[in-house]
């Protein structure tokens, strides 16, 4: 007997995701090309190349996902993330080039072994800019007046980060659109980002430092990474309560490497530290079912 | 977690009532079995006629009329019988008064000897296990478009089905008789609540009505309920027609719906009639790219115009077909957030063999997975 021939309708919803970007995009451009051009800190043509970013990423991952024809909403998806949560002061061709021998390279992992590629991505660059200090992620206005952001200008946004990521205010609406897409994992951001935020409350007050464990809170790298890094599907469990786990470990390790490191790198690097522990734990689970079996 | 399956468009859709009781040909299928035949080709049978035994299930014919001999479609064997329009009876019988005052003994004689386990599985269970059941159901959920057939033969026959829930339940012993409606079912449950003081014993639950609440398990879960059995408004007509009406079942009323289709059809047709036959009669027209599912859209299970009719089909889906292929698995989680079991499909895969006694077959895994994966390829 044919069976299972009917399914769900509508459940193509990759364009709300895309729709999510535009906001964080939009205020990318005015903070990193809009701000910089009017106080005459660069040309209109540069401030503006900054687009070229998300659009050059998402073409790299338009090619893979057509050459390879695997994963292929997925593969745009971590392409355009990579292009939003690039560094300011890097040589945009350089940046490009190591995007496309990436996920060159990554293409030929198996399924089995993928961790959180856009985490591990960020990742690579900040250890390679931990040794050779070759680019900040602070824009030209940041570089010469970089802490002078008010506890409104945080909250709105105007932090530093990197060049799509820094306002918590879009990020929560970006959440708000994504929410509405059925295979977003919804509950990884709201538990890890609760755990970070009764942590650094915590620790504020036993110590008693409010004014950088408030900045640390209005962040929106941590958020970016809650909000899109950590729930990429490939590298995050699907079942409740592991997922739970996941999102918490996320929260706690962010809250530990945004000290121990700082405050623009920390969160993305615990994103791709939970996700190597999930792929172990997923491994051998998988390898003990199959000795079951 | 459960989904919901109806589109104001079927809510609001005109549906259509036909009878197609007086159908020229029937069908008997033949599997070839230890086959014994009681009649011979172009020989005249009677309506309630026992034409021919095969796999120790006994046929009778529903209709008066001439033995056309066989006729293959599809691979499938069947014998073929010509109406003659007359609907001559084998034996006249009379209906049962008072059904509510037989023994249990008497009453399980006439379902025995009417071979009633034929007729459903739910049926079947009831007549093996009717002294260890505690718990009657009759359920009335609309979780999906197909499963309306449940409340409309209900509105048709609400009457003949209480009596008859009644009296079994009275006649059995079983202590807990429920009636579970859809919370939206207004028609049944204004019905239901007003005769409630003829049925004192009869329970009536209201519950939402989301994929796939209707499955007995969940229904049994969901009223906290040991050793119950779950029947539809269906079963109860069997139920009445054998041990009421003191007949077999020879005719059934099946709905038909579709996305595509301009209004829905409550049809009530003879048993053994080809689908194809039924569909030209209500000119209900398809192409070949629709696929006809059996009782259920979501658990896809094909049936073929030249199908018969038989107890077993109490609605017909007819749905566009999906040709898009199989994907990667995109680890989104959907199949375990929607499963009503809380078993990770994945798992399911990956060990290829299923939960005993665990996965309750709804489908609703490989319905809702954007990568169209299913679950039992």
């Amino acid at each position: 007997m044919n069976k299972n021939f009917i399914f769900i309708k509508n459940n193509n919803q990759t364009i709300l995701y895309y729709i999510s970007f535009i906001p964080l995009i939009i205020y990318g451009l005015y903070k990193n090309g809009y701000l910089l051009v009017t106080n005459k800190y660069l040309s209109s043509f540069d401030a503006y190349k900054i687009i070229l970013y998300p659009l050059v990423c998402t073409l790299i991952g338009i090619i893979f996902s057509l050459v390879f024809k695997k994963r292929q909403k997925e593969v745009i998806t971590y392409a355009l993330l990579m292009g939003v949560a690039a560094p300011y002061n890097f040589n945009m061709y350089l940046y490009f080039l190591l995007v496309f021998s990436f996920m060159f390279v990554v293409s030929f992992v198996p399924n089995k072994y993928k961790v959180n590629e856009v985490a591990f991505l960020i990742t690579i660059f900040i250890a390679l800019n931990y040794f050779s200090k070759s680019y900040s992620i602070f824009n030209p206005m940041e570089i010469t007046n970089k802490y002078s952001y008010t506890l409104v200008d945080l909250f709105f946004g105007r932090g530093a980060s990197y060049l799509f990521t820094s306002s918590i205010f879009y990020m929560i609406f970006s959440y708000f659109i994504l929410s509405f897409i059925k295979t977003y994992k919804r509950s990884i951001p709201v538990i890890a980002s609760s755990v970070f935020i009764i942590l650094v409350i915590t620790y504020m007050l036993i110590t008693k430092t409010y004014l950088n464990n408030i900045k640390l809170l209005l962040n929106g790298t941590t958020i970016f990474s809650f909000v899109y890094l950590a729930t990429i599907n490939e590298s995050s469990p699907s079942t409740k309560y592991i997922m739970y786990i996941y999102a918490a470990l996320i929260g706690i390790l962010s809250f530990v490497t945004i000290y121990l490191f700082d405050i623009y790198t920390g969160s993305i690097i615990s994103v791709f530290i939970i996700s190597v522990i999930y792929r172990i734990y997923e491994i051998i689970r998988q390898n003990k079912f199959l000795k079951n079996a | 977690m459960s989904v919901e399956n109806k589109s104001n468009k079927y809510i609001l859709k005109k549906t259509n009532e036909y009878k197609y009781l007086s159908p020229e040909y029937t069908y008997y299928l033949i599997t070839g079995n230890n086959t014994k035949y009681y009649v011979k080709t172009k020989s005249p049978v009677l309506k309630e006629q026992l034409v021919f035994e095969d796999n120790n299930e006994k046929f009778y014919a529903n209709i008066s009329g001439t033995v056309m001999g066989r006729k293959i479609f599809e691979d499938k064997n069947y014998l073929v019988i010509r109406n003659d329009y007359h609907e001559k009876y084998n034996l006249n019988k009379t209906l049962r008064k008072k059904i509510n005052k037989l023994t249990k003994r008497e009453m399980l004689d006439i379902l025995i000897n009417a071979d009633a386990s034929d007729y459903s599985s739910n049926i079947k269970y009831f007549v093996n296990n009717f002294d260890s059941i505690d718990s009657l159901v009759l359920s009335l959920l609309i979780c999906e478009d197909s499963d309306k057939i449940y409340s409309e033969v209900f509105n048709k026959y609400n009457s003949d089905i209480l009596e008859i829930f009644d009296a079994i339940s009275q006649v059995f012993e079983i202590k807990n008789p429920i009636i579970i409606l859809s919370d939206t079912d207004d028609n049944n449950i204004e019905f239901v609540t007003n005769l409630s003081g003829m049925y004192p014993d009869i329970r009536i639950v209201l519950s939402h009505d989301k994929y796939p609440a209707s499955h007995p398990l969940l229904i049994t879960r969901k009223l906290n309920l040991n050793n119950a059995l779950v029947l539809t408004s269906m079963d109860l007509y069997y139920l009445y027609s054998i041990i009421k009406r003191n007949k077999k079942v020879f005719e059934k009323t099946i709905y038909i719906t579709g996305e595509n289709l301009e209004f829905n059809y409550l049809v009530d047709t003879k048993l053994n009639v080809l689908v194809k036959d039924i569909f030209e009669f209500c000119n209900i027209e398809t192409t070949d790219e629709d696929i006809l599912c059996k009782n259920s859209a979501i658990k896809a299970e094909i049936i073929s115009p030249f199908d018969i009719i038989d107890s077993t089909v109490d609605s017909i889906v007819i749905a566009k077909k999906t040709c898009e292929k199989q994907k990667e698995c995109i680890n989104c989680g959907l199949c375990n957030k929607y499963c009503p079991q809380n078993i990770n499909p994945q798992i399911y895969k990956l060990n290829k063999k299923p939960f005993p006694g665990k996965c309750i077959d709804c489908n609703m895994c490989s319905y809702i997975c954007p990568s169209k994966i299913r679950k039992d390829i």
